[in-house]
């Protein structure tokens, strides 16, 4: 019989809030430009995998406990919506969770807790609007704020000391105070980046053509290296797919926007990083057994037809229920293996021959024998094919997806593609596929540690993502802890008994100034974290100092986002110029206070399927 | 070979609610109830200690849907609440925090049961006296005669609880989507009784127009073999079933092209090749629409549903559509069904940040377009923020006294029948405790028996003074003699509550919302006290 057990959470300190500081306080590594990895090790599965990301890490951890699951549950909604800003929201959950519990302590009823704090983050949000920049006027700033690294890659010296693998300064810090010990590999870590040669080529290029009096790319470039956050890598080749993406649609007369669905990885093990790069069209890996069909096709024009399912003789659509209860009968005997799979197989092969087939794009797995057979006729199987591509194929080259064969007629076959072979890797080689007028962009991941390749992916995408948002917001925030040190500041002058007292919530509350001043804070330790983890001060304490002596510094009232930085940077100028995503950012910010909110107003966890044998063996439950 | 089992005799027991653990456990549910009523109300993280979803929620109907208490009396309990939830849409949890509170009390009593259950039922019966008829003491009345009073009500109503995750201004905004989805529900001007029609809730996270006609089937076209009972299929080895059943499907799509059918719509899954042989002829397929728009559809176009696909499609089971097009939320598209006319459904679009979230939400809009419908058929509103039931205790409170005789006709002492009205009387005050969460007080005053709050630590002001009491309620006129809620006071005739003395819907004080008296108000033969306000 199920059972309910009950536990009430509110004796005491509120363990939802703790346990969401706690999980927030494991993916403080994540924040800032120099990310250190973590290693999550599965003690039962005996697997460990690297993780570089605060929702990769989520999706790693096992989250038994109600409040860690909501955290995962937002962390993945905001991932898919914005593919960036995750590290922010997981720590601002973090902190505003160790606000309400510091407010509960000090005996701040519940209410007074969520009215102060929602009216802290509209202001705020207000606040970080009237300072975003738009992002002409950012990347001009970029121009002549003096930034130092631009420069320096400028430098010929340095681009060949970047291309020789050695490291620039800043890396040279990172090196210094990278603190964790990774005893698993030698390869882990992220201090030997010979990719920064890789990307100082793609700006130049970029920054020549520009001079060439074509002012947008370098535009882009510029303002991707403000949103790069570290990753200058991924964010080359992120430009390099832009750059890909406008010069087709040019072709095309088409708008030169940055399209994230026509953009895909394709992850190569094995070769060096610097291999990495993009490519037009798309891009995979073909085994070596169909090497020679691939190379055969290289040049042709071919015909291509796409399978959505998978191909197989089993393999129905979703939704079809197999009927169950059948008996078959027969009055003969030969009729053995009539419905048998190579029967089909040799159906199958022939409705693609007789379609004259050159290329099978398919989204799930191929039958064995249907694959050994096709490569026999040398037509060119490709498993696993991304929907994106899918779809792209489909507008490009007219070609009809299909779920079954039998489907398949000349109408619904895809002309006008072409194969070319791109590189070998190992025995296998990479075949890239260019439909006509295509404006897909293959970006080349690779690695010869294979456990990074989905670090190295994820970070590609977050740059991708974050120099989308940038260009669709057309504005940029102040990076760099500039937005949360306005914050903090916009919170302390509000949490002043004459503070302008604007929000319809916040009369009539006693506690407002405490909650403004601990949530405050929050955002304190925010930039004293991003501080501490880009080794610009020795210690959080000192960041810390720091921070107050800015915030001391600067007066009441609004405040230019440059003389922000100053304060911050001091005039030494070894931080770039970095922007954030403005909605996304913001988004984050009340995706993690909703949160908090949430669990705070929670008083009861109820756990059902509770079988009394187990309720009885833990005390502090409740049955009901 | 059959299994045999010992049957087990059936165990009686009497008078469970003298068994100490079901008190208790009755107790636990009633701290979770009243936890979560009212619009500060606490939320409840349900979970199944597996890595299951989790649900934040501090609805009845929700909450109690994933409780399965072990006891009966519990599950009765909870049973009855539901299906109040499910009636009204409203109201589960002062229901649920009443009956529990009722039990509780009356159980603790020491009084027989019977004699406890016609004293509540007596003081019961004195209740629609006391809040029905139109000289209603703590009732008003509203006239639907200005759509615009609409929207001051439906924002009196609007609390959307905090596991929506709502701004104020968007919360604003929702509802003032609820009331416009509402009032297109409304048919204009339609001869005969009215019907309101449907609002169908679409949750996420161009064509051009043109009367079209839509096929509309429930059955799936997935190709499988419709339900055929018990028993087992026969077949020869060389008949494939899925062509046999693809055979039909085709013939059906055939027949479906030749009437001239433009969207066809099925509940379930069509069949791929039968998409791919609609497209090409130019048919809008659209799959897997769900029961719950089923009827919403059926009602905007006419459409009849099809429920077999093995014999023609009768042509009078086709509807009309008087355009589409395509639109765009998030990384959503959808598909706009335009109606021929003007008939009275719409499509409320709800989007949110977090799954958990969205799903309250959209809990929170059903409730309130349930209860803006009911405030239609029975246009009257009670005293809201725990106004009812001081009003209501008080009255009760100084009634017994002149209701002596009702002791004689129940055949128990008189001392017993005060008892009993004095443990229903502290019920009613027990729901309205319910609505405080943070440790402040409530206080009544002793001669509307209204009630408010005071903060914790806030000075209520001098007894009998104007001081902080009247800092919260304005609206009460001249100097107020108060007592915290639920010690005792002397008994007193509550005089009819200045609500009433407000045009309808001017705008009422803040905490100081405003209910329906939905259908099933304090009813003798409702077994639970029934009545609906925004508790969900």
């Amino acid at each position: 019989m199920s059972m309910l057990g009950c536990t009430a959470v509110n004796q005491g300190p509120h363990i939802g809030l703790q346990q969401l500081a706690a999980l927030a306080a494991a993916a403080n590594a994540f924040l800032g430009p120099n990310k250190k990895c973590k290693i999550v090790d599965g003690q039962e599965s005996g697997e460990s995998s690297l993780v570089c990301s605060s929702f990769r890490l989520l999706v790693q951890l096992d989250l038994s406990c109600a409040a860690g699951q909501l955290l995962n549950e937002t962390t993945q909604a905001h991932q898919k919506a914005f593919g960036t800003g995750t590290g922010c929201l997981l720590f601002m959950a973090g902190v505003w969770s160790t606000t309400a519990v510091e407010c509960l302590q000090e005996g701040v009823p519940v209410q007074h807790i969520v009215s102060a704090m929602l009216e802290g983050l509209d202001s705020c949000l207000e606040a970080s609007r009237g300072i975003r920049l738009p992002i002409k006027e950012a990347v001009r700033h970029f121009g002549s704020g003096g930034d130092k690294r631009l420069d320096k890659h400028r430098d010929p010296k340095s681009i060949e000391k970047a291309q020789k693998g050695e490291t620039c300064e800043p890396q040279a810090v990172l090196r210094g105070k990278a603190n964790i010990k990774l005893t698993h590999s030698r390869h882990f870590g992220l201090g030997e980046r010979t990719e920064t040669g890789s990307f100082v080529p793609g700006m130049m290029s970029s920054s020549s053509s520009s001079l060439s009096g074509k002012p947008e790319p370098l535009d882009v470039t510029r303002l991707a290296v403000s949103v790069s956050h570290g990753c200058e890598d991924g964010m080359s080749l992120v430009v390099e797919a832009y750059r890909i993406q406008t010069e087709s649609s040019r072709v095309d007369g088409g708008r030169g926007m940055f399209d994230l669905d026509k953009l895909v990885t394709c992850v190569l093990p094995g070769l060096p990083e610097g291999c990495s790069c993009t490519l037009h069209g798309f891009l995979t890996l073909v085994s070596e057994e169909q090497a020679p069909t691939a190379k055969g096709l290289e040049g042709q024009s071919l015909r291509v037809a796409v399978i959505n399912g998978d191909l197989t003789k089993s393999y129905h659509h979703l939704g079809f229920s197999r009927p169950t209860d059948v008996r078959h009968m027969t009055g003969k005997l030969d009729c053995l293996g009539f419905h048998s799979e190579s029967d089909w197989a040799r159906k199958a092969l022939t409705t693609l021959q007789r379609l004259k087939v050159d290329v099978l794009l398919v989204g799930g797995m191929v039958a064995e024998g249907l694959r050994q057979s096709c490569v026999e006729q040398g037509l060119l199987v490709i498993e696993r094919v991304m929907r994106g591509v899918l779809r792209d194929f489909a507008e490009t080259t007219g070609v009809m997806p299909v779920t079954y064969l039998s489907q398949l007629d000349e109408d619904c076959i895809g002309k006008g593609a072409r194969a070319f072979m791109w590189r070998e890797c190992g025995k296998a080689v990479a075949v890239n596929i260019q439909a006509n007028a295509t404006r897909l962009v293959t970006a080349v991941i690779t690695s010869c540690v294979s456990s990074k390749l989905q670090m190295l992916e994820d970070r590609f995408w977050g740059c991708a993502h974050r120099l989308y948002h940038a260009m669709e917001d057309g504005h940029v925030l102040p990076g760099a802890g500039g937005t949360e040190i306005l914050c903090a500041h916009h919170l302390r002058e509000l949490s002043k008994p004459d503070g302008n007292r604007t929000h319809p919530l916040g009369d009539s509350n006693p506690y407002r100034g405490v909650v403004l001043q601990c949530m405050a804070e929050g955002w304190v330790e925010y930039v004293a974290t991003v501080m501490w983890n880009s080794a610009a001060v020795p210690s959080k304490l000192e960041a810390w100092t720091v921070i107050d002596q800015s915030l001391k510094g600067l007066g009441a009232g609004t405040l230019p986002w440059t003389r922000l930085s100053e304060h911050l940077h001091g005039d030494g100028g070894h931080l770039a110029v970095v922007y954030d995503n403005v909605e996304a950012k913001l988004e984050a910010w009340r995706k993690a206070l909703d949160l908090v909110l949430l669990v705070l107003q929670t008083d009861t966890e109820i756990i059902t399927g509770f079988s009394t044998k187990d309720a009885k063996q833990e005390s502090h439950l409740m049955l009901l | 070979m059959s299994r045999l089992a010992k049957k087990q005799p059936s165990v009686c027991t009497s008078d469970p609610l003298k068994d100490e653990e079901v008190r208790r456990k009755l107790a636990v549910l009633r701290q979770i109830l009243a936890s979560c009523f009212g619009p500060r109300g606490r939320l409840k993280q349900v979970h199944n200690n597996v890595g299951g979803p989790v649900l934040t929620t501090s609805t009845s109907a929700v909450l109690l849907k994933a409780l399965t208490p072990s006891h009966p009396v519990l599950r009765l309990l909870t049973a009855s609440v539901l299906n109040h939830a499910s009636r009204f849409g409203d109201c589960g949890l002062f229901a649920g925090i009443l009956c529990s509170a009722l039990v509780e009390r009356a159980a603790a009593l020491g009084v027989e049961a019977a004699t406890a259950a016609g004293a509540t039922g007596g003081s019961w019966a004195c209740a629609p006296a006391t809040c029905s008829g139109t000289t209603a003491a703590a009732r008003c009345r509203w006239t639907s005669a200005a759509a615009a009073a609409c929207w001051p009500w439906a924002r009196a109503r609007w609390r959307p609880s905090r596991a929506c995750a709502l701004t104020p201004g968007e919360a604003r905004h929702v509802g003032a989507q609820v009331v416009r989805a509402f009032l297109h529900t409304v048919p204009c001007a339609a001869p005969g009784p009215v019907r309101l029609g449907r609002a169908a809730t679409v949750a996420v996270e161009g064509r051009p127009a043109g009367r079209r006609r839509l096929a509309l089937f429930n059955a799936s076209l997935a190709g499988d073999l419709p339900e055929a009972g018990e028993g087992t299929f026969e077949l020869d080895w060389e008949v494939s079933l899925e062509e046999v059943v693809l055979g039909q499907l085709m013939r059906l799509g055939e027949q479906v092209v030749r009437d001239g059918v433009q969207v066809f719509v099925c509940q379930r899954v069509v069949h791929p090749v039968l998409q791919q042989y609609l497209r090409k002829h130019g048919v809008i397929v659209v799959e897997r629409l769900g029961i719950a728009l089923l009827e919403p559809l059926i009602q905007v176009s006419g459409a009849q549903a099809v429920a077999s696909f093995q014999t023609p499609v009768p042509v009078q089971s086709y509807g009309q559509l008087g355009g589409l097009r395509v639109l765009r939320c998030g990384s959503r598209e959808l598909l706009h069904l335009l109606p021929v006319g003007d008939p009275p459904c719409c499509t409320l679009l709800l989007c949110h940040r977090t799954e958990t979230a969205l799903s309250e939400l959209k809990v929170a809009c059903q409730t309130a377009e349930r209860v803006l419908r009911q405030t239609l058929t029975e246009p009257w509103a009670l005293l809201g923020g725990g106004c009812t039931e001081t009003h209501l205790s008080a009255y009760v409170g100084f009634q017994p006294r002149g209701r002596v005789h009702a002791a004689a006709e129940l055949g128990c002492s008189r001392a017993h029948y005060l008892l009993a009205a004095d443990a229903f009387r502290r019920a009613l005050l027990a729901a309205a405790r319910a609505l405080e969460h943070d440790g402040g007080e409530r206080l009544m005053d002793l001669s509307r028996a209204h009630c408010w709050d005071v903060p914790p630590g806030a000075d209520p002001g001098p007894r009998g003074g104007r001081g902080g009491a009247l800092r919260v309620r304005p609206h009460t006129p001249g100097d107020l003699e108060w007592s915290p809620l639920g010690t005792d006071h002397p008994p007193f005739s509550p005089a009819p509550p200045a609500g009433t003395d407000h045009p309808p819907f001017s705008p009422a004080p803040r905490r100081h919302g405003r209910r329906p008296a939905g259908a099933g108000l304090f009813r003798r033969q409702v077994q639970c006290p029934a009545r609906c306000r925004g508790d969900g």
